[in-house]
């Protein structure tokens, strides 16, 4: 504060009046600083010093002034702003001599106002920081002529205020952009997991609906077959009175009804399956004409009911055969075929047959003239549970699980389905199937070709379907593959024996006359390749035939190692079965046919002899039993026993075995009976044998 | 080819009918022994190609005559005859080193059977 040593009274209560004014203003100026409004929004170091300026200017009266920003990267300084715009370089030049003494740093870092005379002395540099305890945001640099002010401990005071003032507000508004734009984001958030939340809640409603509309259709579906099923029951039970042609009804309309059912409940059982992935399909060579053709006599009937068109429009080049599952394409066919005859009550369907030749997959395009899907229905139409119109499940039945199986059959086939529609005219169903690799030469070029060459295919392999005969031994443990195989081979001079595992076909297969054995590789107690390996071990000769499925080249590689003579895979084909059989039963019967002529001769002979020496055998057996000579009797008795099965006298033999049996256990008694029993089973067996032309050991 | 058979069973109709059997097949050097220790005697004498035994034999079993025709003859081929077709038994044949099993009533195509093992093991078919 500068003073003069000759100060009246006047002078000095000017001097205080002076002062005052000073003071006043300079607090109004921090009071206007404070209550500006800066608004909203993000304001700059440079706009809040814009605003401050003209009233930093009536304390200061800077002849120019600039704002330095600090670069967060390198600390180095940046002017953003001067005023007037003429004195840039005058201040520029000024900082950059601070800077090269290092007081410009240090000027920074003071939290007042640092003051240094200017280069050429007439002026003052005022340096202040504007700075706030969390961050430095630059520096405010001003020059002032010298006598332009009094600058004293009050005028930088208030201009530190200012300064922190600002940088105060500035973090403040800086502070509520960072909130206000959190909110903003935080709302947008909101908003949209808000949005989310409703998505999920209808889709789950939808979901849930559907369930719930699946359930009762099912409960419909299953009940309505049930009230048929049971009341025609019922009215069979209880009506008497019924005539032929009623009860005939009846009956008809349980089994269709059952067999609907079953349909539903598969149905319900595959969605289960493609629910928790574990729908499986097999890989096997088939003729896909076939399956075509198994569809088509299935279908054509239903159609021709309707009053319908069917058409099968194969475009050659068509393979002759595919790897796949057999099954499962013609259970897609068939649901897609049955779809379209369901939906349509004018006009035709059309399966249309082609083969994309690049990519090996197998098109069947079915097309029908119904009433076609809206084309909004047509992207759901293959979820589960889901039927283009739940009023159409009322109105035409159905799970609505088909198309859903359909689909997930055709992906694990390496395909793919796909439908198209125009309400009103149609729809057409696109099932694709990847066919493995597929040779040109498999390939046919005309339906001709492909009939005949089937056909090929089929006399080949054919078995001119005569009449089987023979023996054979099924060892199986499986009771609907013996059925089958039963049912396969019902030729009537053809005897089919059966054992459940490797062991008792062993024992079967030796004691038995068997022309072939057909033995399943994997069966309980004693395995296939086993039994097999100790027939052989055993000099069984005949010929055994391997049944398995799944089997890799290695496995029937060890089958002929263990002496398997023939191979068929399972599942069994009744073609392939009976043309392996025939080769067996025809070489054996041949072959043994021209052997046995001559032996019969001699055995005749043999066999005479027996008989003749028959009854004083039994005497002597007798006359034992009687003289309780057990070791004559029991040596007797076995004796009898091998031989007289052997003869044609099975009764025979099995009394004596009997006979053999007791004495070896001490037990005595009944054997009188047993003993008088043999003469009567001589007589029978003689008579029996009488009869006959040929038989006994040779069988 | 010839081959020579001894038939060891004490049951008379076998004998025979697998004696005209193997004649019927063109085999006509056949020998026959009634129980195990005649069947020993005899192997010694006749050297037989191929010795088809019976196993229920009063006294010396199947069996222990082929324990005992083993230490005499190791390298004879011995099928055994039996009237039980038991796994049991054929496995027990086949740990004593027998060379065949086959069950009574035998047809020719099971005596052909034991002859073609025979004539495959010794190296003289074909």
């Amino acid at each position: 504060m500068s003073t003069k040593k000759d100060i009246t009274d006047d002078t000095r209560s000017q001097y205080f009046e002076n002062l005052y004014r000073w003071f006043s203003r300079a607090i109004r100026v921090g009071v206007d600083i404070s209550r500006s409004n800066w608004g909203e929004g993000n304001i700059s170091v440079e706009q809040l010093l814009w605003s401050a300026r003209p009233h930093l200017q009536e304390i200061f009266n800077f002849s120019s002034s600039a704002f330095f920003s600090i670069s967060d990267q390198d600390n180095s300084f940046t002017m953003l702003s001067c005023d007037p715009e003429d004195g840039r370089a005058e201040i520029q030049s000024e900082v950059d001599c601070l800077i090269d003494q290092g007081m410009f740093a240090w000027a920074l870092n003071q939290s007042r106002a640092f003051v240094t005379p200017a280069r050429g002395s007439v002026r003052t540099l005022i340096l202040h920081p504007v700075a706030t305890r969390s961050r430095i945001r630059g520096m405010f640099v001003g020059i002032i002529e010298n006598d332009s002010i009094d600058l004293n401990e009050g005028s930088l005071s208030l201009l530190s205020m200012i300064m922190l003032n600002l940088s105060a507000m500035l973090e403040s508004a800086e502070t509520y952009e960072y909130v206000r734009m959190q909110n903003d984001n935080l709302e947008k958030i909101v908003a949209q997991r808000t949005g989310q939340l409703v998505e999920a809640r209808l889709e789950a409603e939808h979901a849930s609906r559907a369930k719930s509309q699946f359930l009762a259709n099912m409960s419909h579906e299953i009940r309505t077959p049930l009230t048929a099923v049971i009341g025609f029951a019922e009215l069979l039970r209880d009506n008497h009175s019924l005539d032929e042609q009623q009860r005939r009804q009846a009956i008809d309309t349980i089994v269709r009804t059952g067999r609907h059912l079953l349909t539903v409940i598969n149905e319900i059982l595959d969605l289960s399956k493609i629910e928790s992935d574990r729908m499986t399909v097999e890989m096997i060579p088939f003729d896909p004409f076939q399956t075509v053709r198994d569809v088509e006599s299935l279908v054509s009937v239903q159609v021709c009911d309707k009053g319908l068109d069917f058409a099968v429009d194969y475009r050659f080049p068509l393979p002759l055969r595919i790897n796949s599952d057999p099954t499962r394409l013609k259970q897609i066919l068939l649901n897609l075929c049955g779809n379209a005859l369901k939906f349509t009550e004018r006009g035709g369907i059309r399966v249309m047959v082609s083969f994309d030749v690049a990519q090996q997959l197998l098109q069947f395009a079915i097309t029908d003239t119904g009433i076609g899907i809206a084309a909004d229905k047509l992207p759901k139409l293959f979820d589960s549970f889901t039927q283009a119109d739940n009023s159409i499940t009322r109105q035409y039945g159905g799970t609505g699980l088909g198309l859903h199986i359909c689909r997930h059959l055709s992906e694990l086939l390496g395909g793919s389905v796909e439908a198209c529609s125009t309400p009103g005219q149609g729809s057409t169903f696109t099932v694709m199937i990847a066919t493995g690799a597929v040779a040109d030469t498999d390939l046919a070029f005309s339906l001709a070709e492909a009939e005949n060459r089937r056909a090929g295919v089929g006399q080949d392999d054919a078995v001119p379907d005569h009449v089987l005969s023979g023996k054979v031994l099924l060892a199986e443990d499986n009771e609907d593959i013996r059925n089958l195989v039963r049912y396969y081979l019902n030729d009537p001079a053809l005897i089919l024996d059966w054992v459940g595992n490797g062991e008792q076909a062993v024992e079967q297969a030796l004691s038995g006359h068997y022309d072939v054995v057909l033995m399943d590789m994997q069966m309980p107690v004693m395995g296939g390749v086993e039994a097999t390996a100790w027939l052989r071990r055993a000099g069984y000769a005949g010929p055994v035939v391997a049944m398995t499925a799944n089997a890799t080249a290695d496995d029937r590689k060890q089958f002929v190692a263990a002496g398997c003579d023939g191979f068929l895979s399972k599942p069994i084909d009744r073609r392939t079965l009976r043309r392996v059989l025939v080769g067996y039963l025809a070489q054996t019967r041949n072959g043994r046919d021209d052997k046995v002529h001559g032996y019969l001769e001699e055995f005749a002979e043999i066999r005479q002899a027996f008989i003749d020496g028959l009854s004083e055998r039994i005497r002597n057996i007798q006359i034992a039993q009687s003289e309780r000579r057990w070791d004559d009797l029991c040596s007797m008795a076995h004796q009898l026993k091998g031989s007289a099965g052997g003869f044609g006298f099975d009764v025979l033999g099995k009394i004596a075995a009997q006979i053999e049996h007791k004495v070896r256990r001490l037990e005595f008694d009944g054997l009188d009976v047993l003993a008088q029993a043999l003469a009567a089973a001589a007589r029978d067996g003689g008579a029996a044998q009488a009869g006959m032309s040929t038989g006994g050991v040779g069988g | 080819m010839t081959i020579s058979s001894l038939i060891v069973d004490d049951d008379v109709s076998t004998r025979s009918t697998l004696a005209a059997m193997l004649r019927q097949l063109g085999y006509l050097q056949v020998q026959t022994a009634g129980n195990g220790v005649d069947a020993i005697l005899k192997c010694v004498e006749v050297r037989p190609d191929v010795i088809w035994l019976d196993i229920e034999m009063p006294g010396k079993d199947g069996f222990q005559t082929l324990q005992s025709l083993r230490m005499t003859r190791p390298e004879a081929f011995i099928a055994m005859v039996s009237g039980h077709g038991t796994m049991e038994y054929v496995k027990r044949s086949m740990e004593l080193k027998a060379n065949g099993f086959i069950v009574k009533p035998f047809s020719m195509a099971k005596v052909e059977g034991i002859l073609k093992k025979y004539l495959h093991e010794t190296g003289r078919a074909g």
